[in-house]
């Protein structure tokens, strides 16, 4: 009887003392986030990986950082003089240029999809949007009509043998912007996957990539912002390892003039920014796609785009429209909660 | 089967051994508390440029960003960007932040403020 009680005193003490040691240990091993953050592609981007692996974790993520800059600036953005495609742009109407696989696979990946709301050759438009941006005015229908005849994809000549690409007309010039911000978080995100990270999240100026769980968690929780009132969440989303949210919006890169706004996602027919919606996010597996449906969708008028959403394979949504109407596609219900405050 | 009996000692005894796992416990935890205060970190590009301890009474800081200058509004109440050359003035827009992990960011300056706790 006595040794009972004495052995039941000793499990007591050693459940508090495991209670107590289980307590720290799973804010040392499960619980510490480890980010980093950085600028690329003109986007804000953070990586935050959970693991109990800190020098690993910090080794990826530099060699994150690293993939993204060097996507961007040796491939993919045309703003910098030495990327691929500032190259096929500057050679425009004069030769083919030699490409590597990153930039043949955006282009080509692009190229086959083939919509005519989504065009990847309206550099030409976005920098007469960008130049009157600054003049504080906007564009004249002359000027918009002169640029008009440049915006043509189905142009490009696209040489896959010898991977080249070639803008046959002086004056066109393609422009990513839709797609690759999209296809570097992929790649990033496979760059991950190799260290079997328990938890990784990734940002890349609303491009949202998830791999692994987020400790204590099934999925993960990501809000969708509301277009009408900045820094407020409309709905949360939750997500799965290996899916991507991706929103297109017309609420952050935009300017007015007398009253009026006028917002960076340009219909590459009429050449002006399109007034259907308001947000288009995007959930898929694969960062790349949802990026490029986010910006084709929200260039759609609001029950065409939600046609899409529905029978398009590998993609899901939400859609607000210009009225603040949401509408969220029928394989994600369950996962999305809307927020009415 | 023999049954345990408790008597009055016992249980004083057990309630003392979690009462004492349970003081220690919260003695770390309030400490550890109690060590963390206020900071805001101000990174531009990855480099840390400023790390600027919150008071009670407003203070500013200016800076040169990537793009031109910007100025920030802290004190313990919030933080705010107050003024940015940059041209979309989202980060002045931005509502002010008050509590450790939000931020303010400005894309054009490369510019992050950071409401941090150490």
């Amino acid at each position: 009887m006595r040794n009972g009680k004495i052995v039941f005193s000793i499990i007591v003490f050693f459940i508090a003392i495991v209670v107590f040691s289980v307590h720290l240990n799973f804010n040392k091993e499960g619980t510490v986030p480890i980010s980093s953050t950085f600028f690329v592609m003109d986007t804000f981007v953070e990586i935050t990986i959970y693991t109990a692996d800190e020098t690993t974790a910090a080794e990826a993520l530099a060699k994150a950082s690293q993939v993204m800059n060097d996507l961007s600036t040796n491939y993919l953005d045309r703003y910098n003089p030495n990327s691929e495609v500032a190259k096929i742009n500057s050679n425009a109407g004069i030769a083919p240029v030699k490409v590597s696989p990153p930039t043949l696979a955006v282009i080509s990946f692009c190229l086959s999809l083939n919509k005519n709301e989504f065009d990847i050759a309206t550099a030409p438009l976005i920098d007469l949007w960008s130049k009157t941006k600054i003049e504080k005015r906007v564009p004249s229908q002359k000027e918009i009509q002169s640029i008009l005849p440049f915006i043509q994809e189905e142009s490009i000549i696209l040489d896959k043998k010898n991977s080249t690409v070639y803008l046959p007309m002086q004056g066109m010039g393609i422009d990513l912007g839709g797609i690759a911000k999209g296809y570097v978080t992929e790649k990033v995100a496979e760059h991950l996957k190799n260290y079997n990270f328990s938890g990784v999240l990734i940002n890349a100026g609303g491009n949202i990539k998830v791999l692994g769980n987020k400790p204590g968690k099934e999925n993960w929780k990501i809000g969708v912002e509301n277009p009408f009132e900045l820094e407020k969440i409309i709905a949360s989303v939750l997500l799965s390892d290996n899916e991507t949210a991706v929103t297109s919006g017309n609420y952050m890169r935009y300017y007015e003039v007398a009253g009026v706004r006028y917002h960076h996602l340009i219909s590459p027919i009429n050449g002006y920014p399109v007034n259907y919606n308001a947000s288009v996010t995007i959930i898929s597996t694969d960062s790349a796609l949802a990026d490029y449906y986010s910006t084709y969708i929200f260039l759609l008028p609001t029950e065409q785009g939600l046609h899409v959403l529905e029978t398009t394979p590998n993609i899901a949504g939400i859609i607000i429209d210009i009225s603040g109407n949401v509408k969220v596609s029928s394989s994600i219900k369950e996962k999305v909660t809307l927020i009415n405050e | 089967m023999n049954k345990i009996s408790f008597r009055r000692a016992d249980f004083i005894a057990i309630t003392s051994i979690l009462l004492f796992a349970l003081l220690i416990f919260s003695s770390i935890f309030f400490i550890s508390l109690g060590q963390k205060s206020d900071i805001i970190l101000i990174f531009h590009d990855q480099q840390l440029l400023a790390e600027l301890k919150l008071t009670a009474k407003p203070q500013i800081f200016s800076f040169n960003g990537t793009y031109g200058k910007m100025q920030v509004t802290y004190a313990k109440s919030g933080v705010k960007v107050t003024s940015s050359t940059c041209p979309d003035q989202i980060c002045v827009l931005h509502s002010a932040i008050h509590t450790a992990g939000e931020s303010i960011i400005c894309i054009p300056n490369k510019i992050i403020v950071k409401y941090s706790s150490r």
